[in-house]
C-alpha cells in the first residue's frame, strides 16, 4: 500500500518522493512481469519500462484510480506488448531455460516440478488469461481491481479467471497422467 | 441442479465469493456428484498451488538501475522547458494552485504599475519561480524577447502577456527597499560554496532565484530536475551539491528591490551578464556569444547575488547603494551600511574569518577604489 501523501508529494514535482514511490512498487511490477513473461532477464526489462513510463506519466493517475491498479495496468500493458513481439524466440529460450533449471536443482526434484509444472502450465495460457490469473494470485487483486487493471468488464475477468483455472487444471491433470516429465 | 452451473459456484468459492445460500447449494451438490467432487478438488489443489507461487524478487535495484535514465528524462525536460516553443509540459507542472497563484501575482503586479513610476521588467509567476524554470526566466530576462512558454492555461497566458509588454523599461534609480521579512524557502539554501569557474579574484557567489511567491510549498529546488539545463557538468551531482549554486559574474551589479505592499515579494536584481545567462544562451542557441553588448541594454533578471561569508553563518546582498548583511539561517537582515559615493558597487571578497570583507566602488569617472568592511566595527 502506497501512502496518499507520497503519491501526491510525487506528482507535485518532489523527486525524491518519486524515487521513493518506485522503490516502494518496484518488487509488485517485478513480480507481474516476472510470471507473465516468464524469464528474469525480459522481466527485468519490462520492470525498467514500466517504473520509467511511471516516473514520466506520474501526473497523469487520477485519485479515482487505485493506484496499485494502475500500476499494474502500466506494467501489463508493456508485458503483453513485449510478449507478442518476442514471442518466437522467447519460447524457444524458455524451454531450454526450465531445462537448464531442471537439471541444476535435483536435489529439490520434487517441490521443484510441482513448481514448474504450474509455470509450464501458466506458459500455455493465452495472454490475458495468464495477466488474470497473475493478478488474481500474485498481486492479491479483487475481481474488481484485476477488471480496474486491464480495463476488461468485470464479467469477462471472471470468465478469464474461471476459463484460465479450469485449463490449468485440465494441463496439470494432463501432465500427471501422461507423465510429460520423465 | 446442473453440473455446469455448479462450476461457476466451485470457481467463485475459490475466490471467497460465495454467500451463504450459495456455499449450500454447492456442498450439497458435491456430495451428489462425484465427478463434480473430484474437479473441485483439483481446482483446490490448483488454487493452494497458485497462491503459493514464490513471490519472486528482483536479482538487482531496478530503480538504481534506472536512475541514470531518470536523470536523462530530467535534463530533458529542463532543456524543453529552456525552449521558447509551447509544449506539454508547462502545463503538466502548473498546478491549478499555482494557476491561481500566477493570477494573484499578475494581479499584485498591475497594481505596483499603475502606483509607481517605474516598471518592473520582469515577473515570475509564483511556479517559475523554482528554479526548475529559472534558466527560462534568465534567458528571458537577458532581454531576448522570445516568447515564454506557458501552459494553455489561462492564467499563465495572463502572466506572459504581462511579462512580454513590460520586458524593457528598467529602473535607473536607486529606489532601495529594504527587505521587511525574510524569504522563507530560501533558508536551506546555499552555505557552501559555488563552482565558480572564472571570478577567482571574488568571493563565493550564490545566485538564489529569488522566490516571488508561495515557492516554499514547492519541492525543494535542489530536487527539482532543472539544474540540469546548464552545462556544467558538476550541476548533474544534484544531490551531493545542496546549493546548487549558479556561478555568476555580476559586471554591472544594480539592485532593484521592489516590495508589494501586501507583503508579496517581488525582487529584480539586474545583472547585465552573467554565467548563467551566457551558458543558458548557448544552450538554447537563440543568441550569439557576441551579442552580450546587447543583452547589456535591457535586461533583467530576478536573481539575487547573495556573498556568503566563508564559515556561511552570513550572507552580504548589495542593495542598491545600501550593503545588507543578513543572517544565513534566519534570513534576517543583521547590518546595513549606506555607500555615500555616486558609482557602481560590486562586492569583492570575503576574508577567510568571516570578519571582514572587500567591496569595490566603481566611480563614474571609470575609477574605482576598493574598501574592506570589518563587521566588528
Amino acid at each position: 500500500m502506497v501512502e496518499p501523501t507520497l503519491i501526491k508529494a510525487a506528482q507535485s514535482g518532489d523527486r525524491e518522493a518519486l524515487v521513493t514511490l518506485l522503490r516502494e512498487i518496484e518488487n509488485h511490477v517485478y513480480r507481474t512481469a516476472y510470471y507473465i513473461l516468464n524469464n528474469e532477464q525480459d522481466a527485468l526489462d519490462a520492470s525498467q519500462e514500466a517504473l520509467i513510463r511511471i516516473y514520466t506519466k506520474i501526473d497523469t493517475y487520477e485519485e479515482k484510480a487505485q493506484f496499485k491498479t494502475w500500476v499494474q495496468r502500466i506494467v501489463t500493458n508493456i508485458c503483453i506488448d513485449k510478449f507478442r513481439r518476442s514471442k518466437p524466440t522467447v519460447s524457444i529460450e524458455e524451454h531450454e531455460l526450465i531445462f537448464q533449471e531442471k537439471s541444476n536443482v535435483e536435489h529439490d526434484v520434487l517441490a521443484a516440478f510441482a513448481m514448474d509444472d504450474i509455470k509450464q502450465a501458466i506458459e500455455q495460457l493465452p495472454e490475458h488469461h495468464r495477466t488474470v490469473v497473475i493478478l488474481r494470485y500474485l498481486q492479491d487483486f479483487s475481481y474488481n481491481e484485476i477488471a480496474a487493471s486491464l480495463d476488461l468488464p468485470l464479467n469477462t475477468v471472471k470468465s478469464y479467471l474461471f476459463r484460465a483455472r479450469q485449463q490449468l487444471q485440465q494441463l496439470l491433470q494432463d501432465y500427471q497422467k501422461g507423465g510429460v516429465r520423465g | 441442479m446442473i453440473c455446469t452451473e455448479v462450476g461457476e459456484l466451485m470457481q467463485r468459492q475459490l475466490d471467497h465469493d460465495l454467500d451463504e445460500q450459495e456455499l449450500t447449494v454447492l456442498m450439497t451438490h458435491l456430495g451428489e456428484c462425484k465427478a463434480c467432487q473430484s474437479l473441485f478438488e483439483r481446482l483446490t489443489l490448483l488454487s493452494g498451488s497458485l497462491e503459493q507461487l514464490p513471490r519472486v524478487t528482483p536479482s538487482i535495484s531496478i530503480v538504481d538501475s534506472i536512475l541514470p535514465e531518470l536523470d536523462a528524462i530530467d535534463r530533458q525536460r529542463a532543456a524543453e522547458a529552456a525552449k521558447p516553443v509551447k509544449s506539454g509540459y508547462w502545463k503538466r507542472w502548473m498546478t491549478a494552485a499555482a494557476s491561481v497563484a500566477a493570477a494573484a501575482a499578475v494581479v499584485l503586479i498591475m497594481t505596483n504599475l499603475d502606483g509607481a513610476n517605474k516598471q518592473v521588467s520582469d515577473l515570475a509567476a509564483p511556479e517559475m519561480s523554482t528554479q526548475r524554470e529559472s534558466s527560462d526566466v534568465a534567458r528571458k530576462d537577458m532581454g531576448i524577447m522570445t516568447t515564454q512558454t506557458s501552459s494553455s492555461d489561462e492564467s499563465a497566458s495572463s502572466v506572459e502577456d504581462v511579462q512580454t509588454e513590460s520586458t524593457v523599461v528598467e529602473d535607473s534609480g536607486y529606489s532601495i527597499t529594504p527587505l521587511s521579512s525574510p524569504i522563507e524557502s530560501s533558508q536551506s539554501e546555499p552555505k557552501g560554496k559555488t563552482e565558480s569557474t572564472d571570478h577567482d579574484s571574488r568571493g563565493p557567489i550564490d545566485y538564489t532565484p529569488v522566490p516571488t511567491s508561495q515557492s516554499s510549498q514547492l519541492p525543494q529546488a535542489t530536487q527539482l530536475p532543472t539544474m540540469n539545463a546548464a552545462p556544467l557538468p558538476e550541476v548533474n551531482e544534484r544531490n551531493e551539491i545542496p546549493d546548487v549554486g549558479i556561478s555568476m559574474v555580476p559586471q554591472q551589479p544594480e539592485v532593484d528591490k521592489e516590495l508589494t505592499e501586501s507583503g508579496e515579494q517581488l525582487e529584480v536584481v539586474s545583472n547585465m551578464q552573467n554565467q548563467f545567462g551566457e551558458e543558458t544562451q548557448k544552450d538554447s542557441g537563440t543568441v550569439d556569444e557576441d551579442s552580450n553588448s546587447l543583452l547589456g541594454i535591457a535586461s533583467q533578471d530576478t536573481f539575487v547575488e547573495k556573498h556568503f561569508s566563508p564559515d556561511g553563518q552570513v550572507y552580504i546582498v548589495l542593495e542598491g547603494h545600501t550593503i545588507v548583511l543578513y543572517e544565513t539561517s534566519t534570513e534576517q537582515q543583521q547590518r546595513t551600511w549606506e555607500v555615500e559615493a555616486t558609482g557602481n558597487l560590486s562586492f569583492v571578497e570575503w576574508d577567510n574569518t568571516s570578519s571582514s570583507f572587500v567591496y569595490e566602488l566603481q566611480a563614474e569617472d571609470g575609477s574605482s577604489s576598493l574598501y574592506t568592511v570589518n563587521l566588528k566595527d
